[in-house]
């Protein structure tokens, strides 16, 4: 269980740990276990199963100690060098299958061998029945499993990092594998140190090898990596520019960031969809106070763009996920915390903290993501949007960031459609330039700033000018009665869209009507 | 993406007023013909940063002049921006014949350089799809190989066991 659980981790790097690397994983190790058992099953069968189970644990433990080294150099092998997240999503489910059976399969099915050669080797000695020897060799396994699953998620990977742990998985499973071999051996046989002396050998080795990194964009250089309890977490900074930048990227990564830091507070630089956090001030001043809840903060991106002189009034509730996030945020993000104009709740799911907000806001910014662009189904439903209406102040705004390939992407009108259909009024939707981001925005009680196709001019004082965004075509809106499925807690097949939206982009590329 | 927007980052954010873009937009709805007015709004919409509208517009054009080098120009720009080679490679191949054929065009040699340069961009767009094709060919490869190996392994261990059982296999009362 320590090597499945870590196998997705290990795979981060290169693949990410959306649900078409989960079920890779896991349809592997459970063929291979398919395997493993049905081979201990018979080898189970032949004179010595201790023997057996002490050798096969010894190659266990030897290749799972080299698992840090071997998936990432098969990783590297298969993925070229320069993709774009959208372009590797066409090559992750094969390359992480293939990764995934090369480099996880082997041991999985030799691990699958240890149930039914333990069952044989407990009935013999003890003079057990079968049944006996399974069920408590079931248990125990089983037991075992349980302590692997939450000792892996919550202990082993967030406290030695996924190298060390499969080093540690690896280490217990030669322990062990030796421990079988004394047992097996008998009284009076001579021990012989020279598969000891190999497999210590194979050990240093694993651990000496230097592991090929994940690929950093050009130009960039990586400052801090962490193993957080849901993600690999790394600070890039440019280097060379005249102006340096920082990104949180996570996972795979490739050119998708999480959050970006410039050294000055205030706008960042065009194509940057945390500028547009800031649209409602184009129709909005300001009052004395503006209090925004920004839901999926990251390392604190939007509170900086929001910056003092442009918009000193605002007071912000942060709530991220991962508070690793929220740690690397403070240190290389200038993320404030605790002061009077900002407060970061960490390790807290968006909707929980949404439900148990005591308070109103005049803005809430959605900037939710899972797996780099999956937005988590129950962050985009009929039910969420509504529970977000509730907590704006009448006038407020909700402004959220969708990506996507156009105005009528499927994920981008099936989220609209929806945050409209719960606030039981016209959305807009508006592109970000030089991006392929695009901003939701709902009002509660009020309008949204639309005039003959258009949105309506902003304010001259506003922080923001919509420059580009006036042109026709920039933005659309979605009325509750316009066609388009509505997304519910209960029925949400956002991954589906989300596949949807890439077939049809890489459809109107190749010339093709999108299936 | 970080890529472009590391080129952008020297640009200052937002700065341009709304009313820049909205009074160049209906200048080019002044433009004579339907070309003309293709061709500024596809310039416009490829400065504000929207190259799927630009690559429209253009087409939008061309459909009226379809050796416009002007529209020619914005479609293979647009195309290169989206990084479809295909039609980056199309586009750019058109402009150039038509540059070529053109015999008063105003400054034709740097015309026909912008044309041979979005051609190596489109050859380059175009050598990074098939690495990509590839490497989906190799990845599927890999795994099929895993599991072509994997049952014919357990075949042929089934078989030689039980050739094995066959020859040692006593008679059971």
């Amino acid at each position: 269980m320590i090597v499945e659980l870590a196998a997705v981790r290990l795979l981060a790097p290169w693949f990410g740990t959306s649900h078409t690397v989960w079920s890779n994983v896991i349809a592997v190790i459970l063929l291979a276990l398919a395997v493993g058992y049905m081979l201990g099953g018979r080898l189970a069968e032949r004179a010595n199963p201790a023997r057996i189970l002490a050798r096969t644990l010894l190659c266990a433990g030897a290749w799972v100690l080299w698992l840090p080294w071997l998936a990432p150099a098969t990783a590297r092998a298969l993925v070229p060098e320069g993709l774009a997240l959208q372009e590797l999503a066409e090559l992750v489910s094969w390359a992480s299958l293939a990764v995934t059976s090369m480099a996880f399969l082997p041991p999985a099915a030799l691990l699958g061998t240890v149930c039914p050669l333990v069952v044989e080797s407990l009935a013999r000695a003890r003079r057990l029945s079968a049944g006996r020897a399974g069920g408590a060799v079931l248990f125990a396994s089983t037991g075992g499993s349980l302590i692997g699953v939450f000792g892996t998620s919550h202990l082993l990977v967030p406290g030695l990092g996924v190298r060390r742990t499969f080093w540690l998985a690896g280490a217990l499973l030669l322990a062990c594998g030796f421990l079988a071999h004394a047992i097996s051996r008998g009284r009076g046989q001579p021990f012989r140190p020279s598969a000891a002396l190999l497999l210590l050998v194979l050990g240093a080795g694993a651990t000496l090898t230097p592991v090929a990194p994940a690929r950093l964009m050009e130009g960039t250089r990586e400052l801090v990596r962490h193993e957080s309890p849901y993600q690999t977490v790394r600070v890039v900074e440019t280097v060379g520019g005249a102006r340096p930048m920082r990104f949180l990227q996570v996972n795979e990564g490739l050119d998708s960031f999480q959050s970006v830091w410039q050294p000055e507070e205030g706008l960042l630089p065009e194509g940057f969809y945390y500028n547009d956090f800031l649209l409602p001030a184009c129709w909005t001043p300001p009052g004395e106070r503006w209090d925004v809840l920004v839901l999926g903060l990251g390392a604190g991106t939007a509170l900086r763009v929001f910056e003092r002189e442009r918009w000193p009034s605002a007071r912000f509730v942060g709530i991220e996920l991962d508070p690793v996030v929220v740690e690397v945020g403070k240190e290389y993000f200038a993320l404030e915390d605790g002061s009077e104009r900002s407060q970061v709740l960490a390790g807290l799911d968006a909707r929980v903290a949404l439900r148990g907000a005591e308070r109103t806001f005049d803005q809430v910014i959605v900037d939710c993501y899972a797996n780099q662009f999956e937005i988590p189904a129950h962050l985009c439903t009929r039910e969420f949007f509504g529970e977000v209406r509730a907590r704006l102040r009448p006038g407020g705004w909700l402004t959220a960031n969708l990506g996507g390939f156009g105005l009528q992407d499927p994920v981008v009108s099936a989220v609209a459609a929806t945050c409209a259909a719960a606030f039981e009024a016209p959305v807009l939707l508006v592109r970000v330039p030089m991006s392929r981001n695009y901003m939701l925005l709902a009002r509660r009680d009020e309008p949204v700033p639309w005039a003959q196709g258009a949105l309506e001019p902003g304010r001259s004082a506003a922080p923001l000018t919509l420059a580009a965004r006036a042109l026709p075509g920039f933005a659309r809106l979605v009325t509750p009665e316009a066609p388009g499925r509505v997304l519910t807690d209960d029925r949400c097949p956002i991954e589906r869209l989300q596949r949807q939206s890439l077939v049809e982009a890489r459809a109107r590329r190749a010339g093709e009507p999108g299936t | 993406m970080i890529a472009l927007l590391l080129l952008l980052a020297g640009a200052p954010g937002s700065t341009q007023a709304q009313d820049d873009f909205l009074l160049a937009w209906k200048a080019a709805e002044q433009a004579p013909s339907e070309a003309e007015r293709s061709g500024a709004r596809a310039a416009l919409l490829l400065r504000a940063g929207a190259p799927e509208a630009a690559y429209e517009e253009a087409r939008r054009g061309l459909r009226a002049d379809p050796d416009d080098p002007t529209l020619l120009f914005h479609e293979a720009t647009a195309a290169v921006w989206l990084g479809d080679g295909t039609r980056a490679r199309d586009a750019a191949g058109r402009l150039l014949e038509a540059v070529q054929a053109a015999a008063t065009l105003p400054d034709a040699a740097s015309w026909e350089a912008s044309a041979r340069r979005r051609l190596a961009e489109a050859g380059e767009l175009l050598a990074k799809e098939q690495a990509l094709a590839r490497a989906v060919a190799r990845a599927r490869a890999c795994s099929i190989a895993v599991f072509v190996l994997l049952s014919s392994g357990l075949l042929a261990w089934r078989w030689a066991d039980g050739l094995r059982q066959g020859r040692s296999s006593s008679p059971v009362s």
